[in-house]
């Protein structure tokens, strides 16, 4: 993976468990969800782990 | 997944929670390639998300924290030590606002002992080269605009000591509170969540 500017096209794949921290604001499920959908080309699904504040369990 | 909460099931304030015992042992333990917040960036990196990013810093190791501008295609990709530049960047915004303000301060002195012209349109620039020069270094004057900023950058030596204490803490934290009680809260409530969830 390259350091610096880039895109998410030059992002994936992404080769190992990737961590994703919800730190939207509580209840922007548009803005958490943009990366879940970026995110989604670019790490295996088994392979993404999250840390999140219990208002996210709705 | 992992909930941000106490010993007793309770929330906590998700960037108190990074830099607790039980979230550095869950993270550490899976060795992550790649952090990533889910909150957006400034397009044009001129935020620093200081509280939040810290956290990422004690446990990043050899990973990559990507900075997303969602739902702008761009990512910043990190590694630790640019992480550690950014902790910095509080005192190089000062530092450089200090100097800028100094540097007008002189040009502003040599347009009034000149008697103050409405105009000048010389092309030369020769009176103000000293104060340029004085102020931000004689590389500035040949700088091409392309290449890096040939500004020297203030010591990083105190904020790269504010961060570790910030390091040491946790993780002496880490190293002395068991997690089995916090875990097993959370490992309940995560199953009590899947079950409600099949229910619907």
């Amino acid at each position: 993976m390259s350091i610096g500017l880039t895109t998410w096209l030059d992002v994936a794949p992404i080769d190992g468990n990737v961590l994703l921290i919800v730190n939207s604001a509580p209840g922007d499920e548009s803005e958490a969800g943009r990366v879940f959908d970026a995110l989604d080309g670019c790490v295996q699904p088994s392979r993404l782990y999250v840390i999140a504040t219990p208002e996210w369990l709705g | 997944m992992l909930l941000a909460l106490d010993a007793v099931g309770d929330a906590l304030e998700l960037n108190y929670f990074l830099e607790s015992a039980e979230a550095l042992r869950w993270i550490v333990a899976r060795r992550f390639a790649a952090v990533i917040g889910s909150a957006p960036h400034n397009l044009y990196n001129e935020e620093v998300k200081d509280i939040f990013e810290r956290r990422v810093g004690i446990m990043l190791g050899p990973a990559r924290f990507l900075l997303h501008t969602l739902p702008n295609p761009y990512v910043f990709s990190l590694s630790l030590p640019d992480l550690l530049q950014r902790f910095n960047r509080g005192r190089k915004a000062a530092e450089y606002g200090a100097v800028s303000r100094a540097l007008i301060d002189d040009l502003h002195r040599a347009w009034a002992e000149s008697g103050k012209p409405s105009v000048c349109d010389a092309r030369s620039f020769d009176d103000a080269v000293g104060a340029l020069e004085g102020h931000l270094g004689a590389n500035v004057l040949s700088w091409d605009e392309a290449s890096p900023i040939p500004l020297d950058p203030p010591d990083s030596a105190g904020s790269a000591a504010d961060f570790l204490l910030l390091a040491e803490a946790a993780l002496h934290q880490a190293a002395d509170i068991p997690s089995e009680n916090v875990m097993g809260v959370v490992k309940r409530r995560v199953r009590r969540w899947i079950a409600k969830r099949r229910q619907r």
